[in-house]
């Protein structure tokens, strides 16, 4: 490889790991704020799944960028890999337990409790290891909810 | 000390640093949570943190040793989450 070809590199391999590092703050600081903001658990799920997922990964290429091209970059890119699946399966599997659960999903004219604001916990069966409601009233009916799937 | 301009090691420390202030923060919505699949993605959110900040802190430090440790985390991390969503409802059929 060239001579300046190789200088360019040294030169912008610094400012990579900062953006990098930098977006990588960046969004996993969305993903605390939406957890603080958004109204239900399904809400949060996005900010779980998708800003926090996308952060690590950032964060998991600025880590790769500093170690440089070797052996550790592949470990790094099947553990970004791996993050990449299992974070958002983790907060599908999470949500679809509370919805099995009978969690009711926030709405505009029926807010839910939600934790950081008012609460609605004594009108909602949202809490946790409250009855199952009664089917077609408060939540949209899944055939076979849960209950003959492995 | 005549290192790169952005010195790689400083900007890799910062950004661990933010991130376990931003995990830390991210504890108070698993104090005030109010249904426990709530608490759950709050602790999977925490412990991804925890991932990308073993392996910030490995490659700030230059140790590659850290990125088994960040691996084996990852892995844990996914069975914890798994786990609990399968023990908070009568049986299985999560994913």
């Amino acid at each position: 490889m060239d001579a300046s070809v190789l200088g360019y590199l040294a030169v912008a391999r610094p400012w990579a790991v900062l953006a990098l590092v930098a977006g990588s703050v960046f969004f996993s600081l969305v993903a605390v704020v939406g957890f603080y903001r958004l109204p239900d658990v399904y809400a949060r799920a996005h900010a779980a799944s998708k800003s926090e997922t996308l952060g690590a990964l950032l964060a998991l290429a600025a880590a790769a960028v500093a170690f440089g091209p070797g052996a550790e970059s592949l470990k790094l890119a099947l553990l970004a890999l791996f993050v990449l699946v299992t974070g958002p399966t983790a907060a599908h599997a999470v949500v679809r337990s509370a919805a099995d659960a009978g969690t009711p999903p926030w709405t505009r004219d029926r807010p839910v409790a939600d934790g950081g604001h008012e609460t609605t916990r004594a009108t909602g069966p949202d809490r946790p290891g409250a009855a199952r409601p009664a089917p077609g009233t408060a939540r949209r009916e899944r055939p076979a909810s849960g209950g003959d799937r492995r | 000390m005549t290192g790169p301009f952005p010195p790689v090691d400083a900007a890799l420390l910062a950004g661990a640093t933010a991130l376990v202030l931003l995990a830390l923060a991210l504890l108070g919505r698993v104090v005030l949570g109010p249904t426990t699949p709530d608490r759950v993605i709050a602790v999977n959110v925490v412990g991804t943190a925890t991932v990308v900040v073993i392996a910030l802190v490995g490659a700030a430090l230059g140790e590659p040793g850290f990125l088994d440790v960040a691996l084996v985390y990852a892995l844990l991390n996914f069975l914890l989450s798994i786990g609990l969503s399968k023990f908070t409802i009568d049986r299985g059929g999560v994913l």
